[in-house]
């Protein structure tokens, strides 16, 4: 494993948060792992977090229960952040019902919405991470999509790209102001103590980061 | 076998497209989004993804099974949602029945095309229906990114502002057409009060064009089957977008192009398809919505007939 900077060049805009990279590995390595493997899972269902084989370094750190992958949280520079719409309307024809009745359409299952989403224009996501380049390559090249509501049109990835990077620049930067936090690290992490860019929050340090049975206290970069 | 496919569209404007985002005032905008141009952040209009897959995609399958299932009249309102808006989670104790759910996905491969709900699941879809990008000045790079290799975008494209267009109507007032009585006494509405109104707005103008299009990621012959018989139905029946269709607008004639495979033998297969489950599905929509309904019924009736005073909120 060395250190390597991945590259995603998007088409289109980005709906949500740009996820990290390690949890899009995880997923993309749940769906090509043997079912035997993941048939051995604990009794609720779940593996815990740290086990599912991917070409990413994870390191312990004292005081923490799971390995943390050796991965930055996404770079990206947004040109355009902004907030668009999206609805539902329940609208059918009496003449395909059988019982002709008054529908609520302001609440329950019938309901009609418009829901807002946070939209942001990015042209590249940079990732910095340890791992196997030929097989991040590998398992990238059918993602096509990132983000929220890609069944939409959001977030079309146009091309992946993993180079070698000089250093691993995972979990901390180099910067002019000192030592850069590059993901969400937990408290007890001494190294991060004391570096720049993180402000303290409660919330997933592994992935799967929606999960809140691994929420942790920790430092996220901001 | 899954595999993934590439539709690609290419859609010229036939009648004014009012693909509207908001009123300003009193004039009804354009849905537009942010695109970075070399000459800085421009606001070009666009088509929704979510616009064109219910248009071109759900609603045409789902009115093609209700017909070919001999279901128009027969349909509870569930079963119409669950069909035309693809269902709603109502039950509380969401669960992954894994034999269920792929009942489902053969039952209807356009759930599984387009993704949907169960009473008590949430069932992932394999299509992305992209944006519909105007072909312009400021779009010109992100298209030549989005054709197939080898086709030629010119570099003189006009600007997005060229094909802005308006449109205004007037509603009509039937006191102004002499066919509504003398106010007689009593009446608090008065015939002379006037209710024309003028409504207008921005459109999308004749001979734009537009370049969208279909991921689908991992999916069987019969999902690319039952997309490409969609766009085909939708071209059958108009080939309307956006709104205001009852007065003309919206249409287009759109080109179609299927990065591989045999897009006619998906069809048939499709069509074979939907025949040879019709018993089976539609003794599916019964035993998981009708029958719902059915246990809700007897349910609250049972709530009724256990009720106390107290609990009713009676003194």
């Amino acid at each position: 494993m060395r250190p390597l900077k991945v590259t995603a060049w998007l088409d289109g805009p980005v709906a949500g948060d740009v996820p990290m990279l390690d949890a899009l590995i995880e997923y993309r390595v749940a769906h090509r792992c043997d079912p035997s493997f993941l048939a051995r899972s604990q009794p609720d269902g779940k593996h815990a977090p740290g086990t599912l084989p991917i070409p990413i370094e994870r390191r312990r750190v004292a005081g923490f229960d799971w390995p943390i992958p050796l991965a930055s949280s996404p770079i990206y520079l947004a040109v355009a952040d902004r907030h668009e719409h999206f609805t539902r309307r329940f609208d059918t024809e009496p003449a395909l019902l059988r019982q002709r009745r008054v529908i609520a359409t302001t609440n329950a299952e019938f309901k009609s919405y418009r829901l807002p989403l946070r939209v942001r224009n990015i042209e590249r996501v940079v990732w910095f991470c340890v791992g196997v380049g030929a097989e991040l390559r590998r398992l990238l090249r059918d993602v096509r999509l990132l983000g929220k509501k890609t069944s939409q049109g959001y977030g079309v990835a146009r091309a992946w790209e993993v180079d070698s990077a000089e250093e691993d620049w995972s979990w901390f930067s180099p910067s002019d102001a000192g030592k850069l936090l590059m993901r969400p690290l937990p408290m007890s992490c001494a190294d991060a103590i004391g570096a720049v860019g993180g402000r303290r929050f409660y919330g997933g340090i592994v992935p799967p980061y929606w999960d809140a049975e691994y929420f942790a206290e920790g430092l996220s970069p901001c | 076998m899954s595999e993934t496919y590439h539709v690609r569209c290419l859609s010229r404007v036939m009648s004014p497209i009012t693909h509207m985002d908001r009123a300003e005032g009193n004039e009804a905008l354009i849905a537009r989004e942010p695109v970075v141009t070399p000459a800085g952040v421009r606001y070009l209009p666009r088509l929704s993804g979510n616009a064109l897959r219910h248009r071109m995609v759900r609603e045409p399958l789902a009115r093609y099974v209700a017909t070919r299932w001999g279901l128009e009249g027969k349909l509870t309102l569930r079963q119409a949602n669950f069909l035309f808006h693809g269902g709603t989670l109502s039950k509380s104790n969401a669960r992954l029945d894994l034999s269920a759910i792929e009942r489902v996905y053969r039952l209807f491969p356009s759930v599984h095309l387009l993704g949907g709900c169960l009473p008590d699941a949430i069932l992932p879809g394999g299509m992305s229906a992209l944006f519909g990008v105007l072909v312009c000045r400021e779009n010109a790079e992100r298209i030549r990114k989005l054709v197939p290799d080898g086709v030629d975008v010119p570099g003189n494209l006009r600007s997005a502002e060229s094909f802005i267009g308006g449109y205004q109507y007037t509603r009509s007032d039937a006191a102004r057409r002499g066919i509504v009585q003398p106010a007689t006494e009593g009446d608090t509405e008065s015939p002379g009060d006037s209710s024309l109104m003028i409504f207008s707005g921005q459109s999308v103008c004749v001979g734009a064009e537009f370049v969208h299009g279909f991921i689908l990621q991992h999916v069987s012959i019969l999902d690319l089957g039952a997309l490409l018989l969609a766009l085909d139905l939708w071209k059958q029946n108009g080939a309307t977008v956006g709104g205001m269709s009852a007065r003309g607008h919206g249409k287009l004639d759109t080109l179609i192009a299927l990065d591989h495979g045999d897009g006619a033998e998906a069809v048939r297969r499709y069509v074979e398809h939907v025949d040879a489950v019709k018993d089976e599905g539609i003794a599916w929509l019964e035993e998981t919505f009708a029958a719902l309904a059915v246990a809700e019924k007897e349910k609250k009736k049972k709530g009724k007939a256990h009720a106390t005073a107290e609990s009713d909120g009676v003194a």
